[in-house]
């Protein structure tokens, strides 16, 4: 295929229509980072115990962390590329801590007395950015 | 006279031939895991609690027939009435009778081959009753022989590592049911899953990648009882040097560090010097050092290698008394000479033990608002700091346009914190702070509705008339 001289045209054409890439654009998008759960890793196992031929045996056990944090969804920078935008700071979001603990459960069909963990909201452990993905302004 | 004299002469012969005959069944028995291959391997054959010792807890030499409170007519139970007569006993914390049902699977070799079977089956033939049935009768066994020989002279370890290779042939949620028993099962603080199981463990792990993380949950138990992996040192290093089978990277790293406080931490902190900034495995082994290396390098490593969002390796490491020295130390020298607010933040966040008054003083006089924040966010999350610490937070606040203040974000979410903690005055100027912060018509629409959000849990919703327009689609909202 020839290169006419009526391609060149349309490429600056369209090279034109798109002010936002520019050389003062970052060319960056915020990324979507989802909600999670963090928990420590010292804890305690939830479990019902019983004694059976001299062991115990811990039934239904888990783990338990003494301390778990929700981190928020969240937008962020991270170094991703995206023509003509720009990854910008929006706002804060907080950082929530739980302490946990054992619980005892009764399950009242089975009539049976069940641990589990169970947490509670301590507050605001710290803050994050949020960020957003802003297209960059024509000079 | 004579005559009783003869009867219990032949008595004790029966006696005795009995007790060869015993004998030599149990020399003649061999499947894949019976007969005493732990002593041919030439391992010990004990090295676990005595209780598995114990002859008066010795299920192989009960007596079926003398055990109490066995259920009416469970004798004539075919297997998998057996397993949901076991769950039903387990369901309603009945031990004796329990105990009464296992003792014809735990103390009977065979059994327990038809019980792997049966948890190997495919779920549309046995019920969730019966499977659960089947993983507590083999989870007892697990626990019972995993230390020494089980009964007719079957191998116990043997089966144990029987019992770990049938993991992948059963169905997703038996498979998930008794790795939760087998990593629930202990005696006192000792795991039922020996240290000498962790080849098998890695094994399975490594032939099936898909479910490693599971299989990691048996080496993470293991872990918990570091000298049951004394021996496995290597083994361990050299796991975590692959690094490659992330989920087995953590357990391993703990146990080592467990182990061996100082060469383990040697090995994460190599490791962390080629860790992606950010990762996976940079944030669990900065959390595995705030957990168990010396609190000196535990701090040392919070400074360098953190990124200011590792919260669960700050709090493991405020819960280590040896380490507020060090955390304190570290702060004060940063801060002398204003240096690396980062590091600074990364500090305060773990001082969540730290006295009150001290965390204040932070908030009060740190040069960077980040710090400062941090320092008012982590007293008030972390204890109830009165009206003392709701009026630093305050005056703070009050600073907010000068050198050493803080924004009306930190102030919202503190007061927010000394809301839902304190009760009485503090509670009360807490709501307070809230609300003029939401009626403050300088503030952005963003920090007003935030303080909006935090009081309207605490206070009745007429009271907040006057903020219906800064309710999400009322007049002021965005703003």
């Amino acid at each position: 295929m020839n290169f006419a001289p009526k391609h060149a045209a349309l490429l600056l054409a369209i090279a034109a229509a798109a002010p936002t890439v520019t050389a003062q654009c970052p060319n960056l998008r915020a990324v979507n980072r989802a909600a999670h759960w963090e928990g420590s890793d010292t804890g305690t196992r939830c479990r019902r115990v019983l004694s059976i031929f001299g062991l115990t045996i811990g039934l239904g056990s888990s783990f338990c962390p003494d301390v778990r944090f929700l981190y928020p969804a969240r937008r962020d920078c991270m170094a991703v590329p995206d023509a003509g935008t720009d990854c910008e700071k929006i706002g804060e979001v907080g950082l929530e801590r739980w302490e946990c603990s054992c619980t005892t459960l009764i399950d009242v069909d089975l009539g049976l007395a069940e641990q589990s963990c169970n947490c509670t909201l301590q507050g605001n452990e710290s803050m994050f950015d949020d960020h957003a993905t802003i297209p960059c302004s024509t000079p | 006279m004579k005559h009783i004299l003869l009867c219990g002469v032949a008595a004790l012969i029966l006696g005795l031939l009995l007790l060869r005959m015993r004998g030599h069944v149990n020399s003649a028995s061999s499947t894949s895991w019976s007969g005493s291959q732990a002593a041919a391997r030439g391992e010990p054959e004990t090295t676990g609690p005595d209780l598995l010792l114990d002859p008066a807890t010795d299920i192989s030499r009960s007596d079926v027939a003398a055990q109490p409170d066995l259920p009416a007519d469970s004798a004539d139970l075919d297997l998998a009435g057996l397993l949901a007569a076991i769950a039903r006993a387990e369901a309603a914390g009945d031990e004796r009778s329990l105990e009464g049902l296992l003792v014809r699977i735990v103390g009977d070799r065979s059994r327990l081959q038809d019980v792997l079977a049966f948890l190997e089956s495919d779920e549309g033939q046995t019920s969730a009753v019966e499977r659960r049935g089947g993983v507590v009768a083999i989870a007892v066994a697990f626990a019972r022989w995993s230390r020494g020989d089980g009964p007719e002279g079957l191998d116990g370890p043997g089966f144990c590592e029987a019992v770990l290779q049938s993991l992948p042939r059963q169905p997703r949620e038996s498979r998930e049911l008794l790795i939760g028993f087998l990593v629930g099962t202990d005696h006192g603080e000792v795991p039922a899953i020996p240290g000498r199981m962790l080849p098998a463990i890695l094994s399975l792990c490594r032939q099936h990648p898909d479910e490693a993380a599971s299989y990691a949950r048996l080496l993470d138990r293991l872990g918990q009882d570091p000298r049951a992996l004394a021996d496995h040192r290597g083994e361990l290093m050299s796991l975590i040097l692959e690094g490659q089978d992330e989920p087995l990277v953590g357990p391993a790293l703990r146990a080592l560090l467990a182990l061996d406080p100082s060469s383990g931490a040697a090995t994460a902190r190599s490791l962390l010097d080629g860790a992606p900034p950010g990762s996976a495995l940079q944030k669990l082994l900065v959390k595995s050092i705030a957990v168990s290396a010396p609190a000196a390098i535990a701090v040392e490593v919070l400074v360098a290698a953190s990124d200011g969002s590792d919260f669960a390796a700050y709090a493991e490491l405020a819960r280590r008394p040896e380490a507020r020295e060090e955390l304190r130390n570290r702060y004060n020298a940063l801060v002398a000479a204003n240096l690396d607010a980062r590091a600074r933040r990364n500090l305060v966040a773990s001082m969540s033990r730290e006295e009150t008054g001290t965390l204040l003083g932070i908030g009060g006089t740190d040069p960077h608002l980040e710090v400062r924040r941090q320092a008012f966010l982590t007293a008030s999350v972390s204890r109830d700091i009165g009206l003392e610490g709701l009026r630093s937070i305050r005056d703070a606040y009050a600073r907010r346009a000068a050198q050493g203040g803080i924004d009306a974000r930190c102030a919202v979410l503190s007061a927010s914190n000394v809301a839902l903690r304190s009760t009485g005055p503090a509670r009360d100027e807490a709501l307070g702070l809230l609300g003029d912060i939401a009626r403050d018509a300088s503030l952005s629409s963003f920090e007003r509705q935030l303080a909006l959000s935090k009081l309207r849990p605490h206070v009745p919703r007429e009271s907040l008339a006057d903020l219906e327009a800064l309710e999400p689609g009322g007049s002021q909202a965005g703003k």
